[in-house]
């Protein structure tokens, strides 16, 4: 009876970290959002899968770019942060690398991959926006029908805090995803199956 | 112990008392000795095994509805609804510890079905929030929390389940180096378990199953080691490992009934056979002349695999050090792989000519199939017979090919291993007819 309540209430201790850890995911990630600062990144999505958390939009970014420092070593697979300006338009870039964190709000944390003519390419703490297991597919056409008209206004808005970044929402044409689909679709006269 | 046997006997021995053959106590004392046969055991375990796959289904099946990511519900809604398997398969785990004597198919199943529910919370909330893509960060936490669940619920499927989501984090992380040694430190936990479970009787089910699964992980978890290191590292270190599993296998484990409840005799006499025919390739060997600078370049450039492939080549020497004490000398056969390999490595890099080692591991694999013809003949086993005469074939098929021998020449020697084939078998059958009563 007594080896009952100890396995149990080592049980009880384990099911209280198990729910902990996704707890925490979820804390972290809605105070980044509602205390996060937005930046607009300018993207193209493209439509692959995953086998546990299904069918998504890559995200393919212009803004992965940062001028690199001499003497400085930017080793692969490195975490540092990157400082985010805004550019006239109002599309955010990366424009330096630091080890240590910087004041203020408008830096967030990324890995080295690789360094290139003078720039390092970093991953973006965010590169997929996950959809419907058959919208995703559908946006990927869209998007691509409405850039070969020579538009250039897929962005994501993504709320920064202290270091993290949260993704917010993904707009084509001035309209978040879904909305543009819906219009997408009535302009072209068909209905989603 | 061989049931079908036993079961045989039990059915016998009425006749047998009735016609004064044995003693009603001579069959008595019969009984007592093989023990029951457990009727009830078939019964059990398909329920254990229906019970798992109950679980399974229904844990991938919750993760295929929700990966279907329903854009209609709100982000709170969504954030709620992930954390639902996880709540579930806590609850049935509960419920399961909660029963004083719970039936292995509930704790089987509550585990397995926990494991995946784990998995699937995070992954939901990752997708919830449009984590980035790193699927290691995804498994690495499920791993950690799912290991527990292993020995409060004694589940052999959740820790048959940890070890392979150590190989899918590691394939996602894509280990390079001294990092690769983490794939081998974090299935260390599972050891216990498998400890435990064979403590009493290391050829029942359970355990069988659980060895089946370390040597096979142990098979694909050297790959991570290896991958990325100079060839000579993979060549000695297969037929290292394989060595160990079979010599270990041999040594303390060579009592289950058949090849199956044998498995790491069975998993390391086939990989050493299989790593040591690979070698018998001169393509093999004269690939080490593009890939480095030798044995010391192999060391300097990655430690961490030359360290492990080191430390196997010594556990095999080791191994086949307590064989030879124990004398079993038949085993050697597998303890000399990996010595070959280090000598078959000296020898290219001394000469820069892979004939000698690739002879080398020609005559090897002929020495295996020769040990596994005569053991076979003497034990008349049929299928160990039939593995020297494959192991002859390949051979032969494999020089035959690649050399410059006419077809008339191929064609012979194609049709000999055949009609080698078939009368071993039919000198097996009629021994083993003969020695029927």
């Amino acid at each position: 009876m007594t080896r009952r309540y100890v396995v149990l209430g080592l049980f009880a201790v384990l099911a209280l970290g198990q729910i902990g850890v996704p707890v925490a995911m979820i804390v972290q990630r809605e105070r980044v959002i509602s205390h996060g600062r937005a930046f607009k990144f300018r993207t193209a999505p493209v439509d692959p899968f995953d086998a546990l958390r299904g069918r998504y939009v890559a995200l393919d970014f212009e803004a992965d770019f940062v001028p690199e420092v001499k003497g400085v070593k930017f080793v692969e697979g490195r975490k540092m942060y990157a400082l985010i300006e805004e550019d006239a338009e109002g599309f955010a870039r990366l424009t330096r690398l630091v080890e240590d964190r910087p004041e203020g709000n408008a830096y967030m944390r990324v890995e080295v991959r690789y360094t290139y003519e003078g720039k390092v390419n970093v991953h973006l703490p965010f590169d997929r926006y996950y959809l419907e297991e058959d919208i995703a597919p559908e946006a990927e056409k869209a998007y691509w029908e409405h850039r070969r008209e020579g538009n250039r206004d897929a962005y994501v808005i993504v709320r920064v805090w202290r270091g993290d970044a949260a993704l917010e929402e993904l707009y084509v044409g001035g309209k978040p995803i879904l909305e543009f689909l819906a219009t997408h679709r009535s302009s072209d006269g068909t209905t989603r199956p | 112990m061989n049931l079908k046997g036993v079961r045989w006997l039990y059915g016998e021995l009425p006749d047998l008392v009735r016609q004064g053959v044995v003693s009603a106590d001579a069959a008595e004392a019969l009984r007592g000795h093989y023990g029951p046969v457990e009727e009830g055991r078939w019964r059990q375990i398909a329920v254990t095994i229906s019970g798992v796959l109950g679980a399974l289904l229904i844990g991938f099946g919750i993760i295929f509805v929700l990966a279907y990511n329903w854009s209609a519900l709100s982000r709170s809604v969504r954030t709620v609804l992930s954390l639902v398997p996880l709540l579930m398969g806590q609850g049935v785990a509960g419920w399961v510890l909660w029963q004083s004597k719970p039936a292995a198919a509930w704790r089987e199943g509550a585990a397995a079905f926990l494991m995946l529910a784990l998995v699937a919370s995070i992954a939901l909330i990752q997708q919830t929030y449009h984590v980035a893509s790193d699927f290691d960060a995804l498994l690495l936490p499920g791993l950690v929390l799912g290991l527990p669940v292993i020995y409060l619920l004694g589940s052999s499927v959740a820790a048959i389940l940890y070890l392979v989501g150590v190989l899918a984090w590691a394939g996602a992380a894509d280990f390079e180096g001294t990092a690769a040694l983490s794939v081998w430190l974090l299935a260390i936990p599972v050891a216990p378990h498998v400890w435990l479970a064979a403590r009493e009787d290391r050829y029942a089910l359970r355990p069988v199953f659980l060895m089946w699964a370390v040597a096979l992980w142990a098979w694909v978890a050297l790959g991570f080691v290896v991958i990325h290191v100079d060839d000579v590292i993979p060549i000695v270190g297969y037929p290292a490992m394989f060595a160990v599993i079979g010599l270990a296998g041999g040594l303390w484990f060579a009592r289950g009934a058949s090849l199956w409840r044998r498995p790491f005799e069975t998993v390391g006499a086939a990989g050493v056979a299989v790593s040591a025919y690979v070698l018998t390739f001169r393509d093999v060997w004269d690939d080490l002349a593009y890939s480095g600078g030798g044995m010391a370049a192999a060391l300097k450039d990655d430690p961490a695999a030359a360290l492990v492939v080191a430390a196997l080549v010594l556990a095999s020497l080791a191994l086949a050090g307590v064989c030879l004490w124990r004398r079993r000398p038949w085993r050697l056969m597998l303890g000399a792989a990996p010595g070959l390999a280090v000598l078959g490595a000296a020898v290219f890099y001394a000469t820069q000519s892979a004939s000698a080692p690739a002879w080398m591991f020609n005559a090897y694999v002929l020495a295996l199939a020769a040990a596994a013809l005569v053991t076979g003949f003497r034990q008349r086993r049929l299928a160990l017979t039939n593995l020297g005469v494959l192991l002859v074939a390949m051979l032969i098929v494999a020089r035959f090919f690649d050399s410059e021998m006419g077809f008339l020449v191929k064609g012979i020697a194609c049709i000999a291993a055949g009609a080698g084939f078939l009368a071993t078998n039919l000198v097996v059958h009629r021994l083993r007819r003969r020695a029927l009563p």
